[in-house]
């Protein structure tokens, strides 16, 4: 029996949207699901900002402004993505310790990151996909996939009721926490390493003393206890700033934290006049990522493979890529299997534990300074003025940006004892 | 929808829970970690539970930042 679909994608996130718009492109039937009932509002937290000129997982992305509107390039890949909302441009990063000081790091020649709009972004992803003939059911929650021979056939959760929709193939795009994978057994082989709770809340007139950029805030005092907190523009509304922190079970307390750095702590000032305009969440679960990420007629693009996250960039990397491995497979190519091997080639962390280490570094080093630890080494820098990351050689991203801070504060020659020593342990790990 | 056979027998009696529209931010973290698919999006991304199929297992508590669910 033929098929309802060519390709049914389940996930409207920037992965599937783009497989959507690509496939639909290409002539294919497509039918997009997603489980909110407007698909373009971005709900759920991401770090907003495309990392410009750094090459990472097999990709580079640039951003060209004309007219008011923006193009992001990928390199590698050749495409391009329209973006029509507010994008701001960072030149600066900004680390702070406990006692306040201040690491920068500045590249003037171009900015090392922008910072959009997700449901701007969304939106014309999912104009993209609809204008190029894809239909998509909005409200529809993807709870399950059954392989027969040659199609597959996906169950779907709408307001208490269940229906099944079938396709020659299925995209599973449903996020780092897919629903899809763990009912398909994708997880089985994947214990989750690391899980919680994070929370984003927006805010518009915060006054941030410095140029726009992505501040990381270490010090325990600011939080008010663990996990991390990030400060960065957010390009939502004008004048606004998002802060981001992650900690432990139970979530709530994420609130409590975000609280306590925005009328307690040291920086409290910054958000004096400011006012709160909406919040996003997560759950992040970090598990292995999977080697070959496909089942029967089912491939598993983007988070829902990933080890932790693919990253925005990452993510769209593998929503084009699918929608030509889907085109293969129609034509009698065995396209999920040229898939798996890009997967494999080009995310540094599929089947390399090293890689995986590293892509972690920067978070265990920080989590593993004490307070004045971190209070001695940015007072160094700060002293030293901002670290210039002019030039390709020096812009780090996931993978060696451990690295590269080690070897900038082992270049410290007050740096001695215990403190060298734990440095160094730290990038032999 | 994805529980084991002995997850099954352990399930809870069914004491639904509850969102308060008013705390929720409709980050939908909720419905993803719903062992039974209970909870939903409904109209403007607020997300709804499926009282029939919701177990009171509590997981949709445990994982909202915003303090939005409680058993009714």
């Amino acid at each position: 029996m033929a098929a309802d679909y060519d390709v049914i994608v389940a996930g409207a996130g920037p992965a599937g949207l783009i497989t959507a718009w690509k496939a639909a492109e290409k002539g294919l039937k497509v039918l997009l699901v997603e489980k909110k009932s407007n698909p373009a509002e971005a709900v759920r937290t991401t770090g907003n900002a495309f990392r410009n000129r750094s090459p990472i997982n097999g990709e580079m992305v640039s951003v060209s402004k004309k007219d008011g509107a923006a193009v992001i390039h990928f390199h590698t890949s050749n495409f391009d993505v329209p973006y029509s909302g507010r994008l701001i441009d960072a030149y600066d990063r900004y680390s702070f310790s406990n006692s306040g000081y201040c690491m920068r790091t500045s590249r003037s020649a171009c900015p090392q990151q922008y910072f959009y709009d997700m449901s701007v972004l969304q939106e014309g992803l999912l104009n993209k996909a609809l204008g190029a003939g894809a239909d998509i059911l909005a409200g529809c929650l993807a709870v399950g996939a059954e392989n027969e021979k040659n199609r597959v056939r996906l169950q779907i959760k709408r307001h208490g009721t269940q229906s099944v929709f079938s396709a020659s193939r299925l995209i599973a795009a449903d996020g780092l926490n897919s629903r899809l994978a763990e009912c398909m057994g994708l997880n089985e082989q994947r214990p989750v390493m690391l899980r919680g709770p994070v929370l984003e809340m927006v805010y518009q007139g915060v006054e941030f003393p410095y140029p726009p950029g992505f501040a990381f805030i270490l010090g325990s005092d600011m939080k008010g206890g663990d996990g991390f907190m990030f400060v960065y523009p957010h390009a939502a509304a004008e004048n606004a700033c998002a802060v981001m922190v992650n900690c432990r079970f139970p979530a709530a307390k994420c609130l409590d934290r975000i609280k306590h750095f925005t009328t307690k702590s040291k920086f409290a000032s910054w958000f004096a006049h400011a006012r709160h305009i909406h919040s996003t969440a997560a759950m992040v679960t970090v598990r292995p990522p999977m080697k070959k990420p496909v089942i029967g007629n089912v491939l598993f693009i983007g988070d829902a493979a990933a080890y932790g996250e693919t990253l925005v960039a990452g993510a769209m990397f593998c929503g084009f890529h699918a929608a030509d491995a889907v085109c293969r497979e129609l034509a009698g190519d065995n396209g999920f299997e040229w898939y798996c091997d890009l997967w494999a080639a080009n995310f540094d962390f599929v089947g390399n534990p090293q890689k995986q280490k590293d892509y972690t570094k920067i978070l265990r080093l920080y989590g593993s300074l004490p307070d004045a630890d971190l209070d001695f080494l940015f007072r160094l820098s700060q002293e030293r003025g901002p670290i210039d990351m002019t030039g390709q050689e020096k812009g780090s991203n996931e993978y060696n940006g451990g690295n590269v801070m080690i070897d900038y504060f082992l270049g410290f020659s007050e740096v001695k004892g215990e403190l060298r020593s734990r440095l160094q342990d730290m990038r032999n790990s | 929808m994805c529980m084991s056979a002995a997850e099954r027998v352990c399930k809870k009696q069914s004491v639904p829970v509850h969102i308060l529209a008013e705390k929720c931010i409709r980050c939908g973290v909720c419905i993803d970690d719903c062992p039974e698919a209970a909870i939903t999006y409904g109209d403007g991304n607020m997300p709804v539970v499926d009282k029939a199929a919701c177990s009171g297992c509590e997981k949709c508590i445990e994982v909202c930042c915003a303090g939005a669910l409680s058993l009714e």
